[in-house]
């Protein structure tokens, strides 16, 4: 049968009623029929070909729904308290997911670990020589493999036409490592171990989904093309898939992407000496072997090496470490804070939600006890406050899932690229369960319990409830108070460490400051050669309008990048292997000028320097850290020194001392530091820096349209302003202060509509005793003061508890606080008061109502 | 609910359909005539609940029991008349027949004498 329409169905009632009407007169028809409306009510129930219980469900969500309309208040304070818990915990769990928790994207990630030697005195760098990972390939045996990475490689494509030389960073890396990783190229193979080997016929390289897309516009004939870096052709033979992530980028010492990857064979470091430390090693622990013996098998043949070689090796000990720890650690601290404070605001949002619906289910018992009077069944009533619940915790839900899909999206241009390392965090299925399933179940809990307990009592009189708040209510307020404030002051602590963080000054005037990388063509070999390319770079720059200053250096500041070598001061001895170590830059005159050093003592690089290379190879600047280290208390000037491994009497003297410059990010001490001139040592991969008047974008293109037009060889990269790159090295902090943050504020937020509504409930419900004593004669003002005495006794409880919990939480932040002490008073005292005086201002209007009662109508209306 | 006179009956539940199903056997009816049928026929004693009337339609029509056509009243009236369909004979013969079993069952109970 085809459905009917209930017009249809109208019109034949219609019928009906005019028929009987020939006989009756409308008035007895209708009689005569009974209810129409009941009639077309049946014919819908009648239509309907989804099961009853469907229909039953459906009636109660709508029931639902119309209760919270009626409501509104209550029902938005508990969809804002869920929904804000539950964004927030599913936003911070996904950028930990990321972090911290998630498996490395590696197959047998749980095996691969990090082979490191360290130095007695510590030294910078914990690499391997040559030799040293070839005696270890040889001699260990706890490992399926071990592949050697070197650090990244500024390898230049050459131009080729109207494209210009473009640099491609490079990881020269074992053959075992495709393997290991799991590598499956999208098109092509990865290289095979003869192709690793000294003297393969061919160089081949596998380069980076980004790469491909870049230079070959993602089409397919890039597998077979041949690249010249140095004139050198080099066969690609694969392309990594889009999504491959290597995580050992900070090994190499880039933040950055690395393009291409080649043999490791093929790095020219391959013939250095057992001295020379650069390769990094990745191993597979076999699958039999545990790992606590596979650390003890490297630290064996480590002191072994370090026995058999005492010149080059002695002082050196081998650890191995696994690899997603060493990946994990360094935002271990900052992601458990954040999970903690995720835990907390759950808990908080969980007891705000448990509070409000405590009160409603009081508040609803009388009419739960009228209903059962009136001959609701008990499941029926059951059921209804179970779906009503439902659908207030599923609306919830929903909302906190799409607030944190917004937060997500929103969060993306905020999130750090070397932080989060190409995956951006999304929403967690498994989570957004979990959290669901823990607020659907305080929803019923707390919603639906205390109402069904009252349908136990047969009477329809009103539960008698005491005054005042109720012992568990008021626990319930009590706890949101201590959990908001332990998020407050752990905000309030990062937020201090972040202030003292950025009010370092870098040491240079970062405003109207850029810098860009470059490379000389790779026919400049010899030093003539390239200072020849320096200079003719620094005149092509210095003529460019709107530059106020420029120059070249070796290594830009708080890029965290260190090339260190040993000094030698003239008149002090150490004892063997404790020769100090210094910060080793090479720099142009104009460099300190257009980064803003300022010079603290004797005098600067002159234009001589840029030039003459007798002239400067006798001439050094220092910073203030090395005078203050090596000559404390005295002139550093016109003191002489010597540089390198064991010094053959070239001694510079100290022309002048210039002001500290953090290099490895605001919060780290300055270090020694030691500026040659550029034509000592020319540099064939200068940092320009520039000092410009006007805005550093146009600049920037300038500079980089400027060398391209002066030597279409030469490539342009990492070109940034050095304002940026400040903001670069706080990306983490910053970030950080953010989430806590916006959990301190959510966190308030939650517990004061806590303190509001427990207030504005107990007043309401309350309101027939108050208006009896005032009938009696009690002062209205007294009321008052009694409802805002009770929210200052529950407030106080609360914050009383949240110190505690602070102070004992805050040790786990102290890794991230930076001179901040964890146990700050003020900062403790400051949060406190704010959130006393905040849940105080949110009982005004509560306890303004009660001493505005108005004893006749409340007495009237309730009694 | 329409109860002007004492001594009407409600109809018992499940008898409705049986007694549509009868009426219908002579001929097509629209439901307030079938209604003002069983209430004549049956000397006034059993009262329809017009209310339940047009559900109980309903039900049959979905049953394929009876099926319904628009057309004009004796009055001049539209009306929406039902046919007893082929199935629908089908089932009021065995209708009729449970129904006799039933009240002939129900009859002996009632005027059952006490034994002596």
């Amino acid at each position: 049968m085809r459905r009917r329409s209930p017009e249809d169905f109208a019109a034949e009632i219609a019928s009906h009623l005019a028929h009987e009407a020939d006989g009756r007169g409308a008035a007895g028809a209708e009689r005569a029929f009974g209810n129409t409306l009941q009639a077309q009510e049946r014919f819908w129930e009648s239509t309907r070909w989804w099961p009853a219980w469907v229909r039953a469900l459906g009636r109660d969500a709508r029931l639902g729904l119309r209760r919270m309309r009626r409501t509104p208040g209550a029902t938005l304070a508990a969809l804002t308290v869920l929904a804000l818990g539950l964004a927030a915990a599913l936003v911070v769990y996904a950028a930990a997911d990321v972090l911290v928790l998630g498996g490395l994207p590696y197959p047998a990630a749980q095996r691969l670990m990090l082979v490191s030697t360290a130095t007695t005195p510590p030294a910078a760098g914990d690499q391997l020589s040559s030799d040293d990972f070839a005696d270890l390939l040889r001699l260990a045996h706890s490992f399926a493999a071990l592949a050697g990475i070197s650090p990244v490689w500024d390898n230049v494509a050459d131009a080729v036409g109207a494209q210009p030389a473009e640099r491609i960073p490079t990881l020269f890396v074992s053959a075992a490592l495709g393997p290991m990783l799991g590598v499956r190229p999208q098109r092509g193979r990865w290289f095979t171990a003869s192709e690793d080997r000294a003297g393969a016929p061919a160089a081949v390289a596998v380069i980076s989904d980004h790469l491909w897309r870049q230079r070959w516009g993602g089409r397919d004939p890039a597998v077979g093309q041949t690249l010249r870096i140095g004139g050198q052709p080099i066969t690609i033979i694969g392309v990594l898939p889009a999504d491959f992530h290597y995580l050992g980028e900070p090994l190499a010492g880039t933040a950055g992407r690395v393009e291409m990857w080649m043999p490791l064979a093929l790095n020219p470091l391959m013939q250095t000496p057992r001295s020379l430390r650069w390769i990094n090693v990745l191993a597979l622990r076999r699958a039999d072997v545990a790992a606590a013996r596979a650390r003890q098998e490297i630290a064996t043949l480590g002191g072994n090496l370090a026995r058999q070689y005492p010149a080059q090796d002695g002082g050196l000990t081998y650890s191995a470490v696994g690899f997603a720890d060493w990946v994990r650690a360094p935002h271990r601290p900052a992601m458990m804070l954040l999970l903690g404070a995720v835990g907390l605001l759950l808990l908080l949002a969980c007891a705000g939600v448990a509070n409000l619906l405590l009160e409603q289910a009081i508040a609803r018992r009388p009419e739960m006890a009228m209903r059962r009077a009136l001959g609701a069944s008990r499941p029926r009533l059951l059921r209804q406050l179970a779906t009503e619940h439902l659908v207030l915790a599923g609306l919830g839900t929903a909302l906190g899932a799409a607030g944190a899909g917004a937060i997500l999206r929103g969060l993306t241009p905020w999130a750090p690229p070397q932080l989060f390392a190409g995956r951006l965090p999304a929403l967690d299925l498994h989570l957004l369960a979990v959290a669901a399933l823990a607020l659907v179940a305080t929803a019923l809990g707390f919603g639906v319990a205390p109402a069904w307990t009252a349908l136990r009592e047969r009477s329809a009189a009103p539960a008698l409830i005491t005054g005042g708040l109720g012992r568990l209510r008021g626990a319930l307020v009590a706890v949101q108070i201590a959990l908001a404030l332990a998020l407050l002051i752990g905000a309030g602590l990062l937020l201090t460490a972040f202030l003292r963080v950025t009010s370092i000054s870098p040491g240079f005037d970062a405003a109207h400051a850029v810098s860009l990388s470059t490379q000389l063509p790779s026919t400049a070999t010899t030093l003539p050669q390239r200072l020849a390319g320096d200079q003719r770079l620094l005149a092509q720059l210095t003529a460019l309008p709107g530059i106020a200053a420029v120059g070249l250096v070796s290594r830009l500041p708080l890029s965290g990048k260190s090339l260190s070598s040993e000094l030698w001061p003239e008149g002090k001895t150490y004892a063997a292997g404790h020769q100090p170590e210094v910060q080793y830059r090479v720099a142009s005159s104009g460099y300190f000028r257009a980064l803003g050093v300022p010079r603290i003592a004797g005098e600067g690089f002159s234009s001589r320097d840029d030039t003459d290379t007798t002239f400067a190879s006798t001439r050094v600047l220092i910073n203030q850290a090395a005078a203050q280290q090596f000559w404390p208390g005295e002139s550093a000037v016109g003191h002489r020194v010597q540089f390198g491994a064991q010094p053959k009497g070239n001694w510079a003297t100290i022309i002048g001392v210039v002001g500290n410059v953090k290099a490895d990010g605001l919060d780290a001490a300055a270090r020694p530091t030691v500026f040659r001139p550029l034509a000592y040592s020319a540099l064939g991969a200068p940092i320009v820096v520039a000092r410009t008047g006007h805005d550093t974008a146009a600049v920037l293109q300038e500079i980089e349209a400027d060398i391209h037009r002066l030597d279409p060889e030469m490539p342009v990269y990492n070109a940034a302003s050095m304002g940026d790159l400040l903001a670069q090295s706080l990306a983490q902090r910053r970030l950080l202060l953010l989430l806590l943050g916006v959990f301190a504020v959510a966190g308030t937020l939650v517990a004061v509509v806590g303190v509001y509504a427990a207030m504005a409930q107990s007043v309401a419900r309350r309101k027939r005793e108050l208006a009896l004593r005032l009938a009696l004669g009690a002062p209205p003002a007294r009321l008052g003061r009694e409802v805002l005495a009770q929210a200052a006794l529950v407030s106080a409880a609360g914050l009383t508890a949240g110190i505690v919990l602070a102070l004992l939480l805050a040790r786990l932040l102290r890794s991230l606080l930076f001179e901040t002490s964890p146990v700050s008073p003020g900062i403790y005292a400051a949060a406190a008061f704010g959130l006393g005086l905040i849940a105080l201002a949110a009982a005004l209007l509560p306890a303004r109502r009660a001493a505005r009662t108005q004893p006749s109508t409340a007495l009237r209306d309730l009694g | 609910m329409p109860t002007q006179d004492a001594e009407a009956l409600a109809l018992l539940q499940g008898t409705l359909d049986l007694l549509i199903l009868r009426t219908l056997v002579f001929g097509p009816r629209h439901g307030q005539g079938i209604a003002r049928a069983i209430e004549q026929t049956s000397g006034q004693v059993l009262l329809v609940d017009h209310g339940s009337l047009y559900p109980a339609l309903q039900r049959l029509e979905r049953r394929g029991w009876i099926s319904a056509a628009w057309g004009t009243s004796s009055a001049g009236r539209r009306a929406r008349f039902y046919t007893l369909t082929a199935a629908g004979r089908k089932q009021l013969g065995r209708e009729h027949t449970r129904w006799q079993r039933l009240s002939e069952a129900v009859g002996r109970i009632l005027t059952l004498e006490p034994e002596a």
